[in-house]
């Protein structure tokens, strides 16, 4: 138990946190500790809540680098098609913005498997298990309801026994007082033996008083020993319906989990396949020398230069 | 004033001008210069301006380039804290959560897939930030060393040109001089030619010395203008050749723009492909993630809970306790 100092305080169902933890080392069948169930049927509602917060905001994110991705292709191209570039490179240069600007259909991908195959399937499994009305969710209450049921009489077998016990236990100090009393007085030599008798009286009254509230404390006992397997049976047989519902929530994480990690894989995403051919094509097509001809062809020194030639007058 | 006669422009057949888009044209030669350049031989007067424009255009697209990358490596960066701090925060509150046992361990690991994928576009960022655009800033400054208001390199070939053209210009000046007296010469001499024609017999001899005179004038400035001209055809060569020279260093200055863009797009793809194809981050990503999926143990975290919680926990049942002094 001491090795946990290094662990992060953790919520109320875990044992770590022994002091402030009410249901640690308690066992499952006293009163109350159904709630630790309970309790735990809570956390999964809130779990699944979480669940969702988290990776709505994931997706948020993505959405944001993606627009942002397209506003910026969109914007360079626009800027590099009306700049003083010219041939070739221009090209080349549109169209690496274009092909790096395939990773926002990537994301896109992405973030349309994070929606529909992980947020999505956790809302509709929250709705379907866990559906409300007004104030809390219908299956917790009704498994706290069966619980409280299944508990019940146990609870007041116990009232019974504790009652039943120190109604003996008062008997039994009252029997010792009396006992004591009675060994003083006889042998106190100046006792009267009116008070003799009387202690001894007193003592035989305390003494069946004793026994019968012994035997009904007993037979209290020998009652919830008889009781208990049924009790225990029937708290068990809501426990594992809780069980079950956990076992369910538990399976649905898993396969929401791995969706989330097939969401998240890029190695094959045709997109980038498209870019990286994008990027070696645009590379190809730069031709320095042919931008450097063209230019020259225009305005360079293979133009049509008019040379001065005699010009004579014309009428 | 047209002093030559031009022949029509016709841009060579192989290159093709892209089609210009309304009448500012975005593309083709139009475009590049304005208008007013194209058309014009690059060895007339002053056409050579459009080579300094080219150089100085150099500048600002390698300065729009960097600015480009800029922006890119900004919004990878944003990505990038944006993921670190989404996955660092719900780490925070998963361990605080209600969650429990294998379940949670995947949990956070999925988490965690936040923080690798802002690793590896922070490592895009970074590329861009760190190694490519100060390359290029560094680029820029080499190449376009500025003393005071202008270039050093452009204003160094605006001079060699203007040195080759001087005594060029020159020459074209004298020609436009001698022609213009060669025609004034001539239509003197018509108008002297007419006047004698019509003239009375007492002024015949004085307009036929003047119309003689004018005709030997005529003679004169012909044979200037002549010269010129052929002064003009002696000295083209050696003309061309000169500022070929200097036209050719401008070519030279260029290509070596063009040949560094080409390098720079190439970084550019490298660094975008590194971050998402092969990706060593990303393949740990997937194997770590893979690795505490095939952890993922429904059963075992039922039954860590019913040990400490349920059933298997220890009751304490109610005893006979006998009573003690």
């Amino acid at each position: 138990m001491n090795q946990v100092q290094c662990i992060f305080p953790q919520g109320q169902t875990t044992p770590e946190r022994v002091l402030s933890n009410p249901w640690y080392d308690k066992g499952f069948c006293e009163p109350n500790q159904y709630k630790a169930a309970i309790d735990r049927c809570k956390g999964g509602y809130e779990s699944c809540e979480l669940f969702i917060e988290i990776f709505s905001e994931r997706a948020r994110i993505e959405r944001e680098y993606i627009s942002n991705l397209e506003k910026w292709s969109a914007a360079s191209i626009k800027e590099i098609s009306q700049s003083k570039e010219f041939g070739t490179n221009k090209k080349a240069w549109i169209e690496s913005i274009r092909a790096s600007k395939e990773i926002g259909s990537t994301h896109g991908d992405i973030v349309q498997r994070l929606q529909e195959n992980v947020i999505d399937k956790m809302v509709s499994y929250k709705k379907e298990n866990y559906g409300k009305s007004i104030l809390h969710v219908k299956k917790i209450k009704e498994f706290e309801r069966d619980f409280e049921q299944a508990q019940k009489s146990w609870i007041k077998l116990l009232d019974k026994i504790n009652k039943s016990r120190r109604d003996y236990q008062d008997a039994q100090r009252l029997l010792k007082k009396a006992e004591t009393a009675e060994k003083i007085i006889e042998s106190d030599r100046g006792a009267e033996e009116e008070q003799k008798s009387q202690m001894k009286l007193s003592v035989s009254t305390y003494k069946k008083q004793s026994e019968a509230t012994r035997s009904k404390y007993q037979q209290n006992i020998e009652d919830m020993k008889n009781t208990r397997p049924n009790y225990e049976n029937s708290m068990k047989e809501v426990l594992d319906r809780t069980h079950a519902f956990e076992r369910r929530r538990l399976t649905q994480f898993k396969t929401l989990f791995a969706a989330l990690h097939q969401a998240l894989i890029i190695e094959k995403d045709s997109h980038l396949l498209t870019m990286t051919d994008l990027f070696n094509k645009s590379a190809a097509a730069h031709d320095a020398e042919k931008d450097i001809q063209w230019w020259n062809s225009h305005f360079g020194s293979d133009t049509n230069t008019a040379w001065p030639s005699f010009e004579e007058l014309k009428d | 004033m047209n002093l030559f006669s031009r022949k029509s422009v016709i841009p060579p057949p192989s290159l093709s001008p892209s089609p210009s888009i309304g009448s500012a044209a975005t593309a083709g030669p139009e475009a590049f210069a304005n208008n007013s350049a194209y058309g014009r031989g690059f060895f007339e007067p002053g056409a050579y301006s459009i080579a300094l424009k080219r150089c100085e255009n150099g500048h600002d697209l390698a300065q729009q380039l960097a600015d480009m990358y800029e922006e890119r490596a900004q919004l990878e960066l944003v990505y990038t804290n944006q993921l670190r701090a989404w996955s660092r925060k719900w780490h925070g509150e998963l361990v605080k959560s209600q969650e429990y046992g294998t379940n949670k361990k995947v949990w956070d690991q999925s988490v965690t897939t936040g923080e690798q994928m802002a690793d590896v576009h922070g490592i895009l960022s970074s590329s861009l930030t760190d190694s490519l655009i100060p390359k290029l800033r560094q680029w820029r400054k080499d190449n376009y060393e500025k003393s005071l208001v202008h270039y050093k390199k452009t204003k160094e070939f605006e001079k060699d040109f203007i040195d080759a053209q001087k005594s060029w210009a020159k020459l074209l000046d004298k020609i436009s001089e001698y022609k213009s007296s060669y025609y004034s010469a001539c239509k003197t001499a018509k108008l002297a030619d007419n006047a004698e024609r019509t003239a009375t017999e007492e002024q015949r001899r004085k307009l036929a010395d003047k119309a003689e005179v004018a005709r030997r004038e005529v003679g004169f400035a012909k044979t200037k203008y002549e010269q010129a001209i052929n002064e003009a055809r002696e000295q083209r060569s050696s003309y061309e050749t000169a500022m070929k020279n200097v036209f050719e260093r401008t070519q030279t200055f260029e290509r070596k723009r063009l040949d560094f863009f080409k390098e720079t797009f190439d970084e550019y793809s490298k660094v975008i492909e590194t971050a998402t194809i092969d990706n060593p981050i990303l393949k740990k990503m997937n194997e770590d993630y893979q690795a505490s999926l095939n952890m993922h143990s429904s059963d075992q975290d039922l039954t860590w809970w019913d040990q400490n919680y349920g059933t298997q926990t220890n009751n304490r049942w109610p005893e006979y306790e006998e009573y003690r002094d």
